[in-house]
Parts: structure tokens; sequence; C-alpha cells
């Protein structure tokens, strides 16, 4: 278990180190990745010879942290590790100069070392945990350069879209617990019928949100305002990789019936975003919009039953996928934009970069040998052998098409156009940088690393299925996906987006947005209801201030009562007095009637006494000193006189 | 004992005449320090099953009213928690010149208070304390709030009194049902004292005492108001002490001392409790303030303390049950630092910028990064990220009652997605963007800021890696 | 019984009643002494008397007799109605003298005082209805002169309106009450038990006895009196009003309906009148101006209080305790609160920037007001909770929660001076020691019972 934590703890100490030393970000980084890609390489080859690593901590009272590393494990792990350090040995090129070069590399640490933890997470606290944390990373990095005004919303759509589909993992893992009274992935994944249906059909919410499936496809072309290293690295093998890991991992989970709205959910997004893409205008959010196609073509092969086809896929794409993002970054070095309008002919003066980037798509393109077919033939196979494969068959078959149409687009509209005015600006921005040299190399040697990976992939089928199980074969399939592919191909160089896509060709660009998009039922309602609801607080509010006012008003009515009675009181004082009297005079008889003329003959002697207004108090006081001896002789008469 | 060691501070403070603010700011910070200190003690000298650390005196011994004290899983956590707060506050107070001494005063007599209702083992005591608080509290938001601060305080005193005095008729039916009578909250627990409809009336009163308390929707509104006028250091105290007071209190009463009851009424308590945190959430969406909308949340976060502690009142067995009111003392916990440092830091972006209003701010992560990252981190802790604290508290919490009530679970659960929008929201009106032309240059966090906001961070840190310190210590007591 | 009996029994009434008499006679004294010109010693002989009074009353607590054939109780009611009543009244007599010190006819009004409260304890230890009357009209007579000591128009106005109010009380109250000498055939409270079966007469006299000791306590609506008699009179007579003849007329209440049968539905009768003075008391409290009048309608809510523990008496061993803590609470939060009025001034407007200017007395008047809303750990905390106790002991629960909410509305109009207490507009006002003296020993009082009410607690163990 020793190697394997280490590939999590290593990009996590450089994420730390970096954050408390503040110097040196760029070795720290790769330091940690590097470390980081040895110890997943080295599991790799440890569990490939049948070992396998596990460890378990007990993090809260009725819940073990754990990590499982099986070969599966061990081979994303170290696909996100070598993905991972490439892309960060381009980014001490592309990042050089940049002011937050501290921040970028802590967080990118940050980020591989929650993706490794995810990637052998053992138990489903752990893989939440790391699927937050990933989320936390990707919104900080992608709002990197935060001063700019557009990308705090786009930030902020990226980790809202997925935390809102996280809400079915939260979900999932509850009912799984209810069920199975442990977060173990290995014992409640075991847990099928109806738990397995529920459960797997919300984890499979929070898939489609991490991986930009219909309908959250939107928030990835958004994302794009990040640094070009931090889009290669969210759209190969981390970020919406975790959403098809998470797939993978719930798979034997997962009944027939939703295995089946996996593939069909994964196809239907293979062809919305491929036509996305197609429709595109700018390099990155085509490559964006592939993603999400591409991680549909994934859960098209997880969907018809086949684990190792949408893995295999997954690993391929990784490479395929940065490479071409990277090689964006060269593009974008040189023209300081990634709008086609501004590419045209770039390909011509980055030769280099053009090539490896043509090797990538070609491959993604699913043109043999390079790895791209193998993969994707893999799916195609696995799609053709599924019960359903009416239905997954032709949409991912059309998937494949799109991609080629997509890929040979990018590649025309990179290489083609205007030469000479390009060069002449290119030129003029280019004097007036230093270190563009060296920093090229940086950029080279990831690029170039990361297209060879994506060419070659292809010769490692045979340890690969040693790995992760048979892959499926089937020579219709693999016919089809060559025809498919050069149609596409061909068709992309040929035609332009418009011909191709006609009057679908806008709604495609916003990827076929209903009204403003997902907004339009989740933000939006949301929104309103806040409004409404503060809307209601403050009447809450002044429904009791106005009861605290009602108090007041009573209070007041309840003063002026006082004073109004009052002088009734008075006024009646003097009759309710004489009827007193009256009332009295029927009652005289025995003792009483000492005590009422006592009474009535000292009251009427004490209001004579005040009547006279003047110093006449001695003579009250005398009144009352005499009426209380009186008083004392009668009750020493009372008390002794009967005994 | 720690008790009435700013007790003591406040009356030698008192006893020095005329001295100066730095000299009342210097006893404030030692004592407050002192208390934390005291607490660390009490929390390394630990729990046993049931109350440890007992101290008795006879007070009122005709009435079975004592002066008792002692603490348990549930309460320890609070008190420590209770100490770090108060030094915070002190610490970021240190600035205020106008009557110090009377404010530093009012700050230690709240915290001896405070910590004397988490302290308490007798109801007359807990009441006493209760009380105090309040009292404290007033006085806090009337003499060193904002504009509208005399008719805040008004409201919050007569509002938060209303509730409290229900409390008191509920101690009384528990003091007369006990045989013989006594006020010792220990024999109310070992033996819940009343059965039926008294037991049910009682419990009545003691929801109402602690919804309002808490709050809970509908009784929550004046929660807002005295947040934002109340000083910086006022609501720290409010939201990360005050707001424990209600829900510590539906746990040693309701659930302790009419479990029965309890046990009747929840499925009201926990359709009151997903309703406060939905209601909460999507209140703060709606603001526009960042102290208002810091304070809805509260609404929202202490919606899911009584959702555990409402679900740990239902549960049969005792593993889900311990996970409910785990994870709700922990979201006390957590919520006491993540909220505490929220306040001081939306504190920090008033003092510099004189408003609070998203639309007036913007930019400010460039302008003063370390504030800015701050507020990012609190912000993300508050939304619920693991590796902070609330995650496991709010996770326990959510797991406990999905056990018991799988649909409120699952509504409760779309409060973290409006959370995370709110804050994200926040975040970048205020904090992204281009900085507004006024606020170009401001000082970053100061020496003095960053001591009284950093450690608040660093043990939401802790307590997000590490949750068992803590809930080990709980775990004691449920 | 022979003579010899019969003289031996007196001798040992006599010596029960030694407070009451000790505090005749230094009434008397202080009397002559007036007469002879001579207000200093008339103040020190009425000082003197009520403290030897106190003091004398020490042993007598825990005893439980009656004298004069039953007419008179030493009990523990009367008891502390005078460990309570006489110190109170000496704290009065602090106040009056630095308020009315070198006016004519000072030294009649020491006496007066002192009249009075022998007037009010002999009230808190009636046995017999005849000695409820004498008592009201010794604590009333006083009174009326007292009220009216300034002889100016106000005064004599408010003076003759208590009097009014007065004369018609006490003689529905001695209506009523031969009632119940017709019907039970004895004037011994102890006797009442027999009205039973003689609703009509039962009725009759507890309407009469309600009205003249209602009137006397300020129960609303028998209140009308109270505000105007407050307003006119110095502040130190309104201190004394508002305390040493309300606490004897409650007490003496307690005394009467304690024998009471049930079935006269005085406990239901009781408990609406409570529920009205508080309710009542509050609200028009709440919108005062005037201090002093403020003063005088919250108390005549925290008479409402008071009738908690008087209905629960007979059912709750809670309820004597209650009304005996209550009591000392009130006396000692109330003569503070009236201290610092006398000090500052009797307009709510004279309060602002008390707080800021004279910091210890604006900090004693919160303690006060806090006091008074029943906020622990101050002593009308200690009385309220055994106020309530008793209710809901008693089956009046639902007395209780209209108590509870009527401290809410209380708090309201405490809060309305401390308010003002804080806010902006310093004075500069010289303490008088006087005032800092008493309103001292109060808040020390107030503090003490809230902390210490074991030591009032009717039986120990």
């Amino acid at each position: 278990m020793s190697v394997a934590l280490v590939a999590v703890l290593a990009p996590l100490a450089a994420a730390l180190s970096i954050a408390s030393l503040r110097r040196a970000a760029p070795w720290l980084a790769l330091l940690g990745a590097f470390a980081s890609a040895a110890a997943a390489w080295a599991t790799l080859r440890a569990t490939a010879a049948g070992a396998s690593f596990s460890a378990s901590v007990e993090w809260l009272p009725a819940v073990r942290l754990r990590m499982d590393v099986d070969p599966l494990a061990a081979l994303l792990s170290a696909t996100v590790a070598s993905v991972g350090l490439l892309v960060l040995v381009y980014a001490v090129g592309y990042m050089a100069g940049d002011r937050g070069t501290v921040r970028f590399y802590a967080l990118m640490s940050l980020f591989l070392a929650a993706m490794q933890s995810l990637v052998m997470a053992g138990d489903w606290l752990l893989f939440l945990g790391s699927w937050e944390l990933i989320a936390l990373a990707s919104y900080l990095l992608i709002g990197h350069g935060f001063a700019r005004d557009e990308v705090g919303s786009a930030a902020g759509r990226a980790f809202l879209t997925t935390r809102a589909a996280d809400v079915g993992l939260y979900l999932g893992v509850f009912v799984l617990f209810h069920e199975t009274g442990t977060t173990a992935i290995g014992a409640t994944v075991a847990s099928g019928g109806a738990v397995g249906t529920l459960a797997g059909q919300l984890l499979l919410v929070a898939a489609a949100g991490k991986a930009a499936q219909v309908p959250f496809q939107g928030w990835l072309a958004a994302a794009m305002v990040g640094p070009t290293p931090v889009s290669a690295l969210l759209h190969s093998a981390t970020l919406v990789a975790a959403g098809v890991i998470l797939v993978v991992r719930a798979f034997p989970l997962l009944p027939p019936g939703v295995l089946l709205v996996v593939g069909v959910l994964g196809g239907a997004t293979a062809v919305v975003a491929g036509l996305t893409a197609i429709a595109q205008r700018d390099l990155k959010r085509l490559l964006a919009a592939s993603t999400s196609s591409q991680l549909g073509l994934m859960l098209v092969g997880l969907g018809a039953g086949s684990l190792a086809a949408g893995a295999f896929h997954l690993v391929v794409h990784a490479a395929m996928k940065s490479a071409l993002f990277l090689g964006a970054g060269v593009f974008q070095h040189e023209r300081r934009s990634t709008e086609f309008r501004r590419l045209r002919g770039a390909g011509k003066e980055a030769r280099w970069a053009f090539a490896a980037v043509a090797v990538a798509g070609l491959a993604l393109a699913g043109v043999p040998p390079l790895g791209g077919f193998w993969s994707k033939d893999t799916v195609l196979a696995a799609a053709f052998g599924s019960p359903a494969a009416w239905l997954l068959a032709p949409l991912a078959l059309i998937g494949s098409l799109l991609t080629a149409v997509y890929v040979a687009r990018a590649l025309r509209l990179v290489w083609t156009g205007d030469e000479g005015a390009t060069k002449r600006a290119a030129v003029r921005e280019r004097g007036g940088r230093g270190g563009r040299r060296a920093a090229s190399v940086w950029m080279g040697v990831g690029l170039g690393g990361l297209a060879a990976a994506a060419a070659a992939l292809g010769a490692f089928v045979a340890p690969i299925e040693s790995i992760l199980g048979h892959l499926p074969e089937l020579a219709t399939a693999t016919v089809l996906g060559v025809v498919v592919a050069s149609v596409g191909l061909a068709a992309g160089w040929l035609w332009s987006a418009d011909t191709l896509l006609g009057r679908l060709r806008p709604w495609a660009e916003s990827g076929f947005q209903v009204g403003a998009g997902l907004a339009t039922f989740t933000t939006q309602p949301a929104f309103a209801l806040a409004q409404a609801i503060d809307a209601l607080d403050g009447v809450l509010h002044r429904a009791v201030v106005a009861g605290a006012a009602n108090v007041l008003a009573v209070a007041r009515r309840v003063s002026t009562a006082d004073r109004v009675l009052h002088q009734l009181v008075e006024a009646t004082a003097a009759a309710v007095l004489a009827m007193a009297r009256v009332a009295r005079s029927g009652d005289e008889h025995g003792i009483d009637a000492m005590i009422a003329a006592l009474v009535r003959r000292t009251l009427a002697w004490g209001r004579a006494s005040r009547t006279v207004q003047s110093g006449l108090v001695h003579q009250e006081l005398v009144w009352a000193v005499g009426g209380t001896a009186a008083l004392l002789a009668l009750l020493s008469f009372v008390g002794f006189a009967p005994g | 004992m720690t008790i009435f060691l700013p007790l003591v501070g406040a009356i030698v403070l008192l006893a020095l005449p005329r001295s100066g603010a730095r000299f009342a700011h210097r006893v404030g910070i030692t004592t407050s320090a002192l208390t934390l200190l005291g607490a660390l003690a009490m929390w390394w000298r630990g729990v046993g099953t049931g109350f440890s650390q007992i101290e008795e005196v006879a007070w009122i011994p005709s009435l079975g009213a004592a002066y008792r004290v002692g603490v348990d899983g549930i309460s320890l956590p609070l008190i420590v928690l209770t100490a770090v707060l108060f030094l915070a506050s002190f610490v970021f107070s240190a600035k205020i010149d106008e009557r110090a001494r009377s404010y530093v005063s009012l700050l230690l007599l709240l915290e001896t208070a405070s910590i004397g209702v988490f302290a308490a083992l007798d109801m007359v005591l807990f009441y006493l304390f209760w009380e105090v608080t309040l009292v404290g509290m007033y006085f806090i938001i009337a003499g060193w709030g904002y504009a509208e601060r005399q008719r805040a305080a008004l409201t919050f005193f007569l509002y938060t009194l209303l509730g409290s005095l229900p409390l008191l008729l509920a101690i009384l039916a528990l003091y007369l049902g006990s045989e013989p009578r006594t006020f010792d909250m220990r024999v109310m627990i070992d033996a819940p004292p009343l059965t039926g409809l008294a037991a049910m009336l009682t419990l009545v009163a003691l929801l109402v005492a602690f919804a309002i308390k808490t709050p809970v929707v509908p009784f929550h509104t004046w929660l807002p108001a005295a947040h934002v006028e109340a000083p910086t250091a006022g609501s720290v105290v409010l939201a990360g002490v005050l707001l424990k007071l209600g829900t510590y209190g539906l746990v040693r009463f309701a659930l302790q001392m009419t479990p029965d009851a309890f046990r009747a009424a929840a499925p009201l308590v926990i359709v009151v409790a997903v309703v406060s945190a939905l209601y909460g959430a999507l209140a703060a969406l709606a603001q526009t303030d960042l102290k208002r909308m810091v304070a809805y949340t509260s609404v929202n976060h202490m919606g899911y303390v009584v959702l555990g502690v409402a679900a740990a009142a239902v549960a049969t067995d005792a593993g889900t049950r311990a996970l409910a009111l785990d994870g709700a003392v922990l979201q006390m916990v957590a919520h006491g630092l993540v909220t505490g440092a929220l306040f001081l830091l939306v504190g920090m972006v008033q003092d510099r910028t004189g408003t609070r209003e998203m639309g007036e701010l913007g930019g400010l992560l460039g302008v003063v990064p370390l504030l800015g990252w701050s507020f990012v981190l609190a912000a993300f802790a508050s939304l619920g990220l693991p590796g902070l604290a609330h995650f496991p508290a709010e996770f326990q919490v959510f797991l406990g009652a999905f056990g018991v009530y799988p649909l409120a679970a699952a509504f409760a659960v779309l409060g973290i997605v409006i959370t995370a929008g709110l804050y994200l929201r926040a975040i970048q009106a205020s904090f992204l963007g281009e900085p507004t032309e006024r606020h170009v240059v401001m000082p970053d966090l100061g020496l003095r800021e960053a001591w009284a906001v950093v450690p608040l961070l660093l043990l939401t840190i802790l307590l997000g890696v590490a949750p068992r310190l803590v809930l080990d210590v709980i775990a004691r007591a449920s | 019984m022979t003579d010899v009996a019969g003289e031996l029994r007196m001798a040992h009434d006599l010596a029960l009643m030694v407070p009451e008499l000790t505090l005749l006679v230094a009434s008397a004294l202080a009397l002559i002494a007036e007469m002879l010109r001579r207000p200093t010693w008339s103040l020190w002989l009425a000082g003197v008397g009520l403290l030897a009074g106190t003091v004398l009353t020490v042993p007598l607590v825990g005893t439980e007799t009656t004298v004069f054939m039953g007419t008179y109780r030493v009990d523990a009611l009367a008891a502390w109605s005078k460990l309570i009543l006489f110190p109170a009244a000496a704290l009065v007599l602090v106040l009056l003298r630095s308020e009315i010190r070198g006016k004519a006819r000072e030294g009649t009004a020491y006496s007066l005082l002192a009249f009075t409260t022998l007037g009010s304890v002999v009230l808190a230890g009636v046995g017999d209805v005849m000695l409820v009357v004498l008592g009201v009209l010794l604590a009333s007579l006083g009174s009326f002169a007292l009220v009216a000591f300034e002889q100016d128009d106000r005064s004599t106005e408010a003076g003759m309106k208590y009097f009014v109010f007065g004369s018609v009380a006490s003689a529905l109250m001695a209506f009523g009450l031969s009632y119940w000498f017709a019907a039970a055939g004895s004037t011994l409270l102890s006797d009442l038990a027999a009205l039973e079966t003689m609703r009509v007469a039962g009725v009759a006299g507890l309407v009469g006895v309600v009205v003249g000791l209602g009137y006397k306590a300020a129960l609303a609506p028998f209140h009308f009196w109270a505000p105007d008699a407050y307003d006119g009179a110095p502040v130190a007579i309104a201190a004394f009003l508002s305390v040493v003849p309300k606490v004897g007329a409650l007490f003496a209440l307690a005394q009467v309906v304690h024998g009471l049968p049930d079935e006269l539905g005085w406990r239901a009768a009781l408990a609406v009148l409570a529920v009205v003075s508080m309710t009542y008391g509050n609200l028009a409290a709440l919108t005062q101006t005037s201090v002093v009048r403020l003063l005088a309608y919250s108390s005549v809510a925290q008479s409402g209080y008071f009738l908690l523990g008087v209905i629960a008496l007979g059912r709750s061993e809670l309820a004597l305790d209650s009304l005996v803590v209550f009591a000392a609470a009130y006396a000692a939060m109330n003569l503070g609160a009236f201290a610092v009025v006398m000090q500052v001034g009797r307009e709510l407007e004279d309060f602002t920037g008390l707080g800021r200017a004279l910091g210890w007395l604006g900090a004693a008047m919160v303690v006060f007001l806090l006091s008074l809303v029943g906020i622990p750990p101050f002593a009308g905390f200690a009385g309220k909770l055994l106020l309530f106790g008793a209710a809901i002991d008693a089956e009046f629960a639902w007395l209780a929660v209209v108590g509870i909410l009527n401290s809410v509305l209380a708090l309201a109009v405490y809060l309305r001076i401390v308010v003002a207490m804080y806010q902006r507009g310093a004075r500069t006002l010289r303490p008088l020691r006087p005032v800092l003296f008493v309103s001292g020993l109060a808040l020390l009082l107030t503090v003490a019972i809230g902390l210490g009410a074991e030591a009032f607690l009717v039986r120990p163990g």
C-alpha cells in the first residue's frame, strides 16, 4: 500500500509545501507529480502481477475511509499521474511570466492528489470527499484569472452544475449505506435489485453532471476561460473523467435497465455534443464539446455492458485530449486567442505543434493504427454486442462520424488560411517577448509526450487487456468504424460547418440550449424562489413588528380608557358612597354596626378635615391617633369581654 | 472553575477606575485567553460516560436547586468553542475605543454566562445563565452596534425573551413533576419525570423556546435584524455561541428530558427543520448584503442541527441515533467556527470599504488577497466542502436522518446546492472581477485581524480533516 | 377562664406583638416630637422604631399561632411582612428626609409613615374581618395625608382622589364583610369555612374584601387612584405607597382567602383579577411619558403577579414561599427604582443620557428594571420563579402563561427607560448621598435576594 499512497501523498505534499514556502513552485509541483507518477506505475506493475493494496482508517465513528487498489484503479492512477506530469511539464513553459504561479501550481498539485485519491477510493465517503475537492480545485483553477469579469461566473457555473448533480451522489451513497450499513464500495455494489436501480440512477445523475453529459453539458464550454493547461488536465484524465470513473466504480451495482440508461445517455451526448463541436467558432470550445462527446462514447461502452471498453477509451482519450488542448495552447500563445478566425494558418507557423495535434486528432477520429482507433473499436464492438445494439450501435457510429468531422474541420481551419497576414502579426508580437524559446521547450516536451502516447497506446492492447479483462472485438464494428472515420474526415475537411449543419448551426453552437439553457430550468427558478422567500421573510418580519405595534396601539387605547374610566369613577364615587350608605343602613346590627359607624364617621371627619385647606394635618393626625386608640380599645374589648 | 474566570476579569476591570481602552482590551484578551486555557484543561481532563468534572454547592436546598455544574461529551466541545470564539472576538475588538471598559466587561459577562449555560446541571442555574446572555447581548448591540442599533437590540431582546419564558414554564413543569422535587438536570435525564399530556405540553413550551433561540422558520426574523446592526464581535458571539444555546437546549431538555413526547412530535420537528434549512438557504440567496446573507445561512445550518436532533429522537437503533446526534453536535461546533470566521471577515470588509453591499464591492481578491482567500476558504467550509468542518457534520446528520426519514434527508440535501450557489455568487460579486474604483487600495489583513480569524480557519481545517478529535468526545455522551 | 389565666394569656399575646407595639410607641413619640418642633427627633424615633421592630421580629420567625382569640395571627406572613416592610419603610425615611428636609410639618410625615407601616403589617397578620377593616383604615388615613403633603394643587388633588377612592372602597368592604359575619356568625377568618353552604353571602363578602384590599393593593380595576397619587406625592412617598401598604394588603388578602372554601370560586375570581391587573397595568405603562406614572402602572401589574401566589394558597406548598420572596424582592427593586427616579427626575426625558453621565446609578437602575421584569439572577426572578411554580402546581398553568406573556410586555415597558438612559445627551448630575445609599442598598438586596432566596423560604428543609 505504501507505494500507492505515495501517488496520493506526493502531490498533496507538493501542494502544501508550495503554499507554505511560496517559492520554487514549478519545481516542487513537478517533483510531486513525478513522484506520484513513479509510484503509480510501480503500483500498476505490482497489481498487474497480482498484488492488491488496501488500507483503511476510521474517520467517523461509523465510517471508515478505505483505499483499495485493484488493477483497474492502478491503471487509472497511472493515467492520471502520467497525464498530470506531462501537463505540468508543459505548464512550466506555458505559465512562465504569470503572476499567480504559486497558486496555480499549488492547486494543480492539490487537484492531482484529489484525483489520485478518487481513483483509489475504496469507500464512498473518500470518493465523495475527493470528488468535491476536485470540484473545488477546478473551480479555483478555472477562476485563475479572476480579475476578468467573465471568469468568476464561468467558474461558478462549473462548480454549481456539478454540485447540483452531486445531490445524486449524496443520496445514492445514503441509500447504499442505509441498505448495507457500510460505505465500503466493494460491499455496497454487491447489493442488487431495487436498491441497485435506485442508487444506480442517483449515482448516474452525479456522473452525468461531472462528465458533462446531457443535459448538464453546458458548463464545460464556459469553463474554457481557465488557463489552457488547466483545460487540458480537466478535460482529459481528471475532472470530467471522474464522472465516468463513478460509473466504472458502480458498474457491478447497475442492473441492466440502468445500464441501458447509461448507454443511451452517453450515445445521446455523443451525438449532441458532436454536433455542438462541429458548430464551434473557437478551438477550445470545440475541444470542450468534443470531450463531452467522447465521454458519451465511454458511457456507451459501459452501458453496453463492457467495463473494459469504457475504461480503455477513458485511458486513451486522456492522452489524446490533453495533447489536443496543449497544442491549442501553443497556437494560443502564438496568436493570443483560440478563435478559429485568428488561428487561420497558425499550424503552418508551428509545424511541430500542428503535427502533434494532427496525430492526436486523427487518433481521436479513430484512424488506425493510432491509439484512438483501438479504443473506439472496442466501444463500437461493445455497442454492437449489447442486447440493445439496435439503439446503441447507431448512436455510437454517429458519434464516431461526428468526431471525425470536427477533428478534420479543426485541422483544416488551423492549417489553411491567410498565411501572410498572420505571419506578419505573429512576428510583430514575438518581437516583444524574450525567453520564449525556453518556454517552448517545456511546452514541446509535454505536448510531444502526450501525442506520442496518443499514437502509441494501440500497441499496448494486450497488457491493457490483461488488466481490464476482455476487450470486445467485432469485425463488422472495425470495418464500419474505419469507414465512418474516413467519411467523417473527408466531410470535415471539405465542407464548412454551415454547409454541414445548415440552419441547425446557431442552435448547435449554443449547445442546443433551450431558452437560456439549463439555467432556465434551475438557476432562474431558484432565484425566483429565493426572491419570493425573501419577500415572504419581509412579510413575516413586518407581521411581527405589526404585532408589536398592535400591542402598542392597544396600550395607547388602554391608557386613554384609563383616563376616561378614571373620570367616570370619580364622577360616580359620590353616588357609590351614597348607595353604599343606603345599602348598609339595612344591614346594621351587632359589631358590624359599630365598625360601620366608626368607618362612616371617621371618613366623614377625614373628609371634613380635608376640605379645610390649611395646616390641618395635625388635626387629621389627632383623629388618626384617636381612631387607632379607639380601635385598639375595641380590639381589647372584643378579645376579652366574651372570655 | 473556568466559568467565572471571565466574570472575575470583568470585576477587576470595573474595580480599576478610569483605566484606558488599551488596558481594558488587554484585560479582556488575557482573561479570555486564560479561560480558553481553562477550557482546554477541562478538555484534557476529559469526560467519562455521563457527566464529569462535577461541582456542586448547596444554593436553595429547600427547593432542590443548587449550584451544579459539570460537562459531558455534548457540552464540553461547546464550552471550548465558546472560549475560542470569545478570544477571537476580544482580539478583533481591540480597536474599539468607545467606552472600552464597559464593552469588555459586558463581553466578559457574556462569556461567563455562555459557558455557564453549557456547564449548568441545574435548571435554575441554566435559566439564570441563559437570561444573562440575553441581557449581555442586548447591551452589546444597543451600545456598540450600527445605525439602527437601539431598535434592533429591542427587537432582539423582546423576541428572545418571548422565547425564553416558555423555557421557564417548562423548567417549572419538570420540577413539579419530579419526585422528590428537584432542579437537578441529571435526575431529569436519568428518569424523565413527565409523561402523557404534561410531557407533551412541556415539550411544546421547550420547542417554542428553542425554536426562537435556534432559530427556525418562522421564528427567525429577529436574527437578520440583530446581525445587521450588531457590532462584528457581537455577531460572532451571537451566531457562534448564542444560537447554539437553542440547539443545545433542544438536546439537553427536549431530547433528554421529554424523550417520548419528542419522539411523538419528531415528524413535525423534522418538517420544520427541513423547511428551515431550505428557507434559510433560499433567503440567503436573495440577499445582497453580505452580513445578512451569512445570517440567513445560520438559519440553514441550524436547520440541519435540528434535523439531526429530531432524527436522533426517532431513531430506534443506537447506531443511527448516535450518527444523527454526533452529527448535530459537530455541526454546532463547525457552525460556530465557520460562521464566526465569516462574520469577522465581513466585518473587516466593512471596516475597509464602509459597505457590505455586494453590488458596491468587487475584485477584492486582487486588492486584499489574504482577506479574500480567507473568505473563500470560510465560504467553502460553510457550503460543506469535504476537508472542512461542516462536511463530516452534515454528512452524519444527513446519513442519520436518511435512516429515519429518507425523504426529509433528500430535501435537506438540496440545501447544499443552494448554499453553494449563494456563496459562489457572493464571492463572484465581491471578490472576483475588476475592483471598483473606490476600493483599489486598502490594507490587507492586519496582525490583530489575522490573530482573530486565522485560528478559526485553522480549526475549521483541523475539524474537517480529523473530526474524530471532537467526535470521540461527543460520542461519550450519545 | 379565670382572670389570672386571662392575664397570663394577655401577657403572652402582647409579647408576641412586641414589634407592633414598639412601632406604635415609636410613632406616637415621633408625633409628640413633631409637636415639640423637633423633626429630626421624629425621624430618629420613627427610624429606630422601625429597625427595633425588625430586630424584635426575628425571634418570631417560625412561630405559628394566633393572639387575641384568633383575631390576629403571628405566622409566617405576619413575621415576614414585618421583616420586609419595616426595613423598607426605614429606607423610605432616608429618602423622604432628603426630599422634604426643612419643610413645614416635616416630622408629621415621619410619624405618619410609621403609623401607615404599622397599619400595613397589621393587615398582613389579620385573623379577623374587623381587623381587616381596621388595618385598611390605619394604613389609609396616614397615606392620604402623606400624598397631600406638598399642599400644592396637584398633591392636594391627588390626596383627595385617593381619599375618595379609599372611602368608597372601605365602605364597600365593610358592607360586604357584614354579610360574612351574618352568614358565618363569626368575624374570625378561621370560621369562614362555614360559608361553604351560603354562597350568596360568601360571594358578597368576597367582593367586598377584594374591593377593599384590591384598592389598597392597587389591583386593576381598583387602581385608578394610584397614578395620580404617586404623581402628586413626593417621590419617596410614592415609593412607600407602592410597597408598604400594597404588600400589607396583599398579605391580608392571602390571610383572608386562605380559609375560604373553594366553592366560593375565589381562585377563579382572583385569577381573572390577576390577568386584568397584569395586562392592564403593563399596557397602560407602555405609553406613559412620566416615569412615576409608568412605575405606578407597572406596580399595578406587579400586584397581579402577587395574586398568582395568593391563588395557589392551599394547593401548592410553594405559595407562601412565593409570596414572601416576591414581596421582599419587590420591596427592594421597587424602592431602588424610585430612589433613582428621585435623583433623576419624574419624566422619561430626564433619563436621557443617565447611563453615560452616572454609570453606576444607571447600572443600578438597569438592575432594578431587569429584576422587575424577572430576569435572573436578580430578586424578581426568584420571586417570579416561585410564583409561576406555585400557579402551575395549583393547576393554574394558563395563568402562568399569561404571566409569562406579560413579562415580555413588562420588558418592553422597562426597556423604554433603559433605552433613554443610553441615548446620547449628557447631563451633569451630582448624586445625592441618600439616594446613593438607598439605591446601593437596594441593589445589594436585589442581588442578594435573587441569589439567596433560600433565607426567605418558609419551611426550611
